[in-house]
């Protein structure tokens, strides 16, 4: 994975992008990195302004300023260019109804050149060889959505966008659907960028996400550094209800979590040993500490909360 | 050369779709109802004199009845050809491809222009099978009148030539009015309305500017389907001189005015379609 490494250069950078539609601001000087080899996530609630933003990545909407560079081309100003090494599924695939998986696909193939062997090699690499000679008009949302991903890596992209992929799929369909993703970016190297509303399938997909809400990158980083360090420790305790009455005695906010086992206490990791060192000498026996992890949804709500009271305030 | 891609892609899917078929077929089955149409006039009405009846049939003849053809073929396609512009453009909307094929980077220009030229092709093709069918008529009516006879002028490959080209020019009009309209709504549904309610309500309009007469009738010499009928004068079955009993442009005149139409409107479309945000609406 790219995302840490920052001396890697990203192969999507968006700065200060913004689009109004009207009065509406659907975006607002967003900033964004996508770097080669990680599976990207757009996480944010319906109408943050994802939809939007991948538009304007691919040339559909017109930002009212702001850059975007793909594989160091102005990608406003020569779009044709840094969209050759771009597949992508805007809202949901779209294909002819009236023709066939593999014509649909034959058909995209022809126009931007790809090889016409590499449709039964993407059909196969799907699950759709069998069902490729049958009308896209008759496919379940599952295999739409198969097509719609076979589509999007004709000619071999660098960077693949999908949008909201999952949606409209049983939970087993969006599992595999995300096994497949994973693949792509794991084994055949390349950059996926997805946006999602769905926080589980943005914690199980992406190495690194960006929090959105009102066209405003509310944060953007690692998903491991999203959910970790975040100024708190777990203490694995004997006595849960002993111990929160001591962390809070000395000045900690603390608590127990789901398993009544530990206890989180609100303080930084350095500060750790500390509360450990009051824990051993009131008698309360510490079997492990750990900086505590929270799960995406509650750090997206929180995230969004407090962007919220800032903005009424 | 990626343009000649997309016009490849377009001409595939028109070849593969329905729709075209079924409107050649309904075509096809007018003008051979136009034929038996006016046999069963000529043959069986009783009002109908000898000298009509004479006329009517050499009408239908080989290769006389390539004039009936032509005008069957001018009358119904213009509103054929609407629709099909419309159909082939407005469904890249809904169906959502026209996204889908964009963002691959492919110019909207060239998208447009590989659209329009797949349509001007097809045209040009089904002109071919109506003069193809058409023929069949009228030998085959020929054959069971016992009148067959395959004598020509020298002229007739230009003169059919140039006739059928003229229609097929009109056709192409109307085609870029219902491909405007479908660009410009978004829809296929709405480019089809609005093309078709031009189509007629154009004709009720500027007849109603002509009976007003002065600057009025003067106006409605510069509507499309007057133009369009001075450009077939030249094929000797226009009817401008129908409408008013006055002057009309020159077929050259007409033919020239009109592609100013076109190009106008194009240009329009091709502005409108090249800045719009393909999102939401789309």
């Amino acid at each position: 994975m790219a995302s840490t490494a920052t001396q890697v250069k990203p192969i999507v950078s968006i700065r200060g992008l913004t689009k109004r539609f009207g009065k509406v601001t659907a975006v607002d000087q967003l900033d964004l990195d996508v770097y080669p080899e990680e599976v990207f996530g757009l996480l944010g609630p319906n109408g943050a302004g994802k939809s939007s933003l991948i538009g304007m990545i691919l040339g559909l909407v017109r930002p009212n300023s702001g850059s975007i560079t793909m594989f160091e081309i102005d990608a406003l100003k020569n779009s044709r260019r840094a969209l050759l090494d771009v597949g992508a599924i805007v809202e949901d695939p779209a294909f002819y109804p009236y023709l066939s998986g593999r014509d649909n696909l034959l058909a995209l193939a022809r126009i931007v050149g790809a090889k016409k062997a590499q449709c039964d090699d993407l059909l196969e690499l799907v699950g759709l060889k069998q069902k490729g000679s049958q009308k896209y008009s008759t496919y379940s949302t599952g295999m739409r959505q198969r097509l719609g991903l076979a589509s999007v890596l004709l000619n071999d992209p660098k960077v693949v966008i999908l949008d909201e992929p999952t949606r409209g799929l049983d939970p087993a369909g969006a599992n595999e659907f995300r096994d497949i993703v994973r693949d792509i970016a794991k084994t055949q190297g390349r950059s996926v960028l997805i946006s999602s509303h769905i926080l589980a399938e943005v914690e199980q997909t992406c190495d690194r996400v960006a929090i959105i809400n009102k066209g405003k990158t509310l944060k953007q980083g690692p998903l491991e550094e999203l959910l970790t360090h975040r100024g708190q420790s777990e203490f694995l305790v004997g006595d849960t209800a002993k111990a929160v009455s001591i962390a809070e005695s000395i000045g900690f906010v603390a608590g127990t979590t789901g398993n009544e086992s530990e206890i989180r206490v609100n303080v930084d990791v350095k500060d750790a040993a500390s509360v450990n060192a009051a824990l051993v000498m009131r008698g309360i026996d510490v079997m492990g500490i750990q900086p505590a992890k929270s799960d995406l949804e509650s750090y997206f709500l929180e995230l969004t909360a407090s962007a919220e009271d800032q903005t009424e305030s | 050369m990626m343009i000649f891609r997309i016009i490849r892609v377009e001409l595939i899917k028109i070849r593969k779709r329905q729709a075209p078929w079924i409107m050649l077929g309904l075509f096809l089955i007018s003008i051979a109802f136009y034929f038996l149409a006016v046999s069963s006039l000529a043959d069986a009405n009783p009002e109908t004199t000898q000298a009509d009846s004479m006329r009517l049939r050499e009408g239908m003849r080989f290769p006389n009845g390539y004039d009936g053809l032509l005008q069957t073929t001018f009358r119904i396609g213009t509103i054929l050809a609407v629709i099909f512009a419309s159909l082939l453009t407005g469904s890249e909307y809904s169906w959502g491809t026209l996204r889908q094929v964009l963002s691959r980077g492919i110019p909207r220009t060239y998208f447009l222009v590989g659209k329009l030229v797949a349509i001007f092709f097809s045209l040009f093709i089904a002109m071919l099978i109506t003069l193809f069918f058409g023929t069949g008529f009228m030998l085959a009516g020929d054959m069971i009148r016992g009148t067959i006879d395959f004598t020509l002028s020298d002229d007739f490959g230009w003169t059919i030539t140039t006739d059928s080209l003229r229609v097929t020019m009109i056709l192409i009009v109307y085609a870029c009015i219902g491909f405007a309209a479908s660009v410009i709504t978004r829809s296929s549904a709405a480019g089809l309305g609005a093309g078709a309610l031009f189509v007629f309500a154009e004709v009720l309009i500027f007849s109603a500017l002509s009976i007003l007469g002065g600057f009025w009738a003067e106006l409605s010499h510069y509507a499309v389907y007057r133009l369009a009928d001075d450009v077939l004068m030249a094929n000797k079955f226009g009817q401008s001189s129908d409408f008013a009993g006055d002057w009309s442009f020159s077929p050259d005149w007409a033919a020239a005015i009109l592609f100013l139409y076109i190009a106008i409107l194009m240009v329009i479309t091709f502005i409108t379609f090249s800045r719009r945000d393909l999102k939401g609406a789309a």
